[in-house]
């Protein structure tokens, strides 16, 4: 595997990343910030802590919600969506 | 049965696994990560480049690893997530999701080795999509070939990238 083989999708943007790195980095690097928007007042939260703990960074991934983007390695074929709220 | 279950796979879990399971315990290591490291020894891909670069003291972290690799004595669960941690009459309760199942993990032997993250003072503008701390760049950069990343730092140390 050489740099930038891996392909996912955020929402409609195509998304090139690293082996080993996180869907979360992966999004910055493509100056993606906002992930996701809060529940009542839909206000757009990002990356924060980067290591797992602040759970600001919440997407949607392959149809599974609550997944910390800065975790999740990026894969090949991802589907990744912003979250809304708690996804309900 | 597991003897031991330990939480937090870097250099304190590693090393209390490897002890646990050279005085015969079989030892159960329950990780966030996708590898075993933890935040010090934070690894990306096997196959992806020389990362020394990227490390304080990768050798013994690799030599940690390995070993508990090596080790048939321990179980290791990467990528999992306790939602709950209870005690009651000196048994310990874990409630893991692993592997997109919950298990329920019981055990009278437990060893917390969870580390630690910044500490975060709010101030205005904090939640805005951009705004990190150190360890969050820190950790986001690791994955990449070797850049020269400079961070000014002060006490406090709010960090926004524009």
């Amino acid at each position: 595997m050489s740099q930038f083989d891996i392909e996912f999708t955020f929402d409609d943007n195509t998304i090139t990343a690293s082996p080993g790195q996180s869907v979360g980095a992966a999004l910055l690097a493509a100056n993606l910030r906002s992930l996701r928007q809060t529940r009542f007042n839909k206000n757009k939260r990002g990356v924060f802590c980067g290591i797992g703990v602040c759970f600001d960074c919440l997407v949607v991934v392959d149809g599974i919600a609550n997944q910390r983007a800065c975790i999740v390695e990026a894969k090949s074929g991802m589907k990744v969506q912003t979250q809304v709220g708690s996804n309900a | 049965m597991h003897n031991v279950v330990i939480i937090g796979a870097g250099p304190a879990g590693l090393s209390a696994s490897l002890a646990a399971a050279a005085a015969g315990a079989p030892v159960l290591l329950i990780d966030s990560n996708p590898r075993l490291g933890g935040q010090y020894w934070r690894m990306s891909a096997d196959d992806f480049q020389d990362q020394h670069n990227q490390h304080f003291d990768l050798d013994t972290g690799l030599l940690l690893i390995n070993a508990v690799k090596a080790r048939k004595e321990i179980e290791v669960w990467s990528g999992a997530q306790i939602w709950s941690a209870t005690n009651k009459d000196g048994k310990n309760t874990l409630r893991v999701i692993y592997q997109g199942k919950e298990r329920i993990v019981n055990t009278e032997n437990l060893i917390l080795c969870t580390g630690a993250y910044d500490r975060t003072l709010p101030f205005p503008g904090w939640d805005i999509p951009g705004v990190m701390t150190p360890g969050g760049v820190q950790s986001l950069l690791r994955p990449l070939p070797a850049t020269t990343t400079r961070l000014p730092a002060s006490t406090p140390c709010p960090f926004k990238s524009d």
